[in-house]
């Protein structure tokens, strides 16, 4: 969604976003810290998103073995490949990974 | 200050600024007293409030704040035990207060205190009411299958007993099981709110209530409902809904939807927009996606929308991104966003 947000960029007076991400069953999950970084880069220039207090990610594990393989780089990402978003002062960001594997 | 201890329940505090009693900086009055009813007269004892001081050129319900403890069972019965003092012409405490007291008990939905506040006078039947009868839900799905009277009819049958009942009446909630119609839609003329929709008794699944499968009757009446209100908010869930019945409602401003299917889209021209500012949806097919496009289009103004919230599952026939973007660009004026989805 990164372009999109670009497209949005400048122009808006959003003040909380939040995604709420499922990973499909066998369909490995883009784990790419670019990806990730530009979007933490657009969100957090102070003139394209001014108004911008929080912004929540939280990403579903199913129980599935590959998806729940996928959760250290997850926190990974969530840790380290947001460091403007973390940095930029007024605004609360939270990233979290939830396993909702039978018995967790 | 002064506090009286005699009953060893929790205190409900009075309070009244220094503009009631000339001289005086703030008075205030503790006042424990047993929840049982054998004590009520002894109340006004304790009660050394001179409540019918009034500062001159101010309306009493402006300058007293009426502050009861949140704990404790006796916050059921202070309203009652003021009331019955008023009643019993032993306290002439100004009527303006009163329906600060039933406001209070409203805002908490306190419907014991409120249900025994409408049985102590005439006066203050109305007040009680407008709190209790304000929120309406009927959810046959969580009725016994084989109920005789159904929550449904019996909703009906109190209006009809006593139609002043439905002025009171701002939020309805009904959820009717797929394939019975229950209800005969009441004569509401007040209500903001409505939520519609189906469901099973063993939860909703993905099966929809087509719009064409509902009674003609039903349908009639649900028609005439819509346009006797002003509803600002809907939320409609597992059935399929007439786009033409959207322009019925020019004042909608929060539209909510899940599992919904649109029947009836053809271009309605320059027929009344409703200006959403508030949008949540969940859309489990392919299909309802394509329906939203038409939604956008031509039924709302979502130039002024504030609140958007979409859950949508993945499917590789669309383009999440399309769809976010369609929305996303049609308001500069949104707060809040939120996303849920299949990556």
């Amino acid at each position: 969604l990164a372009p999109q947000f670009e497209q949005f960029s400048g122009k808006n007076v959003l003040e909380s976003l939040k995604f709420l991400i499922w990973l499909e069953f066998l369909n490995p999950c883009d784990t790419d810290p670019a990806k990730w970084e530009n979007l933490d880069n657009i969100l957090s220039k102070s003139d394209g998103f001014p108004f911008l207090r929080r912004v929540e990610i939280v990403v579903n594990l199913r129980d599935d073995p590959v998806q729940r393989e996928l959760e250290k780089d997850l926190l990974d990402i969530g840790k380290n490949h947001f460091p403007s978003l973390r940095a930029r002062d007024g605004l609360t960001f939270l990233f979290e990974v939830r396993d909702h594997s039978f018995g967790s | 200050m002064s506090t009286c201890r005699n009953y060893s329940h929790a205190p409900v505090e009075i309070r009244w600024h220094s503009s009631i009693a000339k001289g005086a900086q703030r008075s205030t009055v503790n006042c424990n007293f047993s929840h049982q009813f054998r004590n009520l007269f002894r109340f006004r004892e304790y009660l050394r409030v001179p409540v019918n001081t009034q500062a001159p050129g101010k309306n009493f319900a402006d300058t007293i704040s009426l502050i009861p403890h949140r704990s404790g069972s006796h916050r059921s019965f202070m309203p009652l035990i003021i009331m019955a003092q008023i009643s019993s012409g032993d306290i002439h405490l100004p009527f303006d207060v009163i329906p600060l007291i039933i406001s209070e008990l409203g805002s908490d939905e306190d419907m014991a205190s409120l249900r025994a506040c409408s049985l102590t006078c005439k006066a203050i039947l109305p007040l009680a009411r407008k709190h209790i009868f304000a929120k309406v839900e009927i959810d046959n799905t969580k009725e016994p299958e084989d109920c005789e009277k159904p929550l449904a009819n019996r909703f009906t049958w109190l209006l009809e007993s006593d139609p002043s009942i439905a002025d009171y009446v701002r939020s309805f909630k009904y959820i009717e099981v797929f394939d019975h119609d229950h209800l005969r839609w009441p004569v509401l003329r007040n209500a903001t709110s409505l939520e519609f929709g189906f469901g099973s008794y063993y939860g909703p699944g993905l099966h929809k209530q087509p719009w064409r499968d509902i009674a003609e009757s039903l349908r009639a009446s649900f028609c005439n409902f819509v346009s006797s209100n002003s509803f600002k908010e809907l939320s409609l869930s597992n059935m399929s809904f007439p786009v033409s019945l959207f322009h019925e409602m020019p004042h909608l401003a929060s539209l909510e939807f899940s599992n919904l299917t649109f029947v009836d889209v053809a271009d309605r021209g320059r027929l009344p927009k409703a200006k959403l500012t508030r949008l949540l949806f969940i859309c489990k097919t392919q299909s309802q996606v394509r329906d939203l496009r038409t939604l956008l289009r031509g039924t709302f103004d979502l130039s002024q929308l504030q609140e958007l919230s979409m859950e949508l599952d993945y499917d590789p026939s669309y383009e999440f991104e399309d769809v976010v973007e369609g929305f996303i660009s049609a308001s500069d004026q949104l707060r809040t966003l939120s996303f849920e989805g299949e990556s």
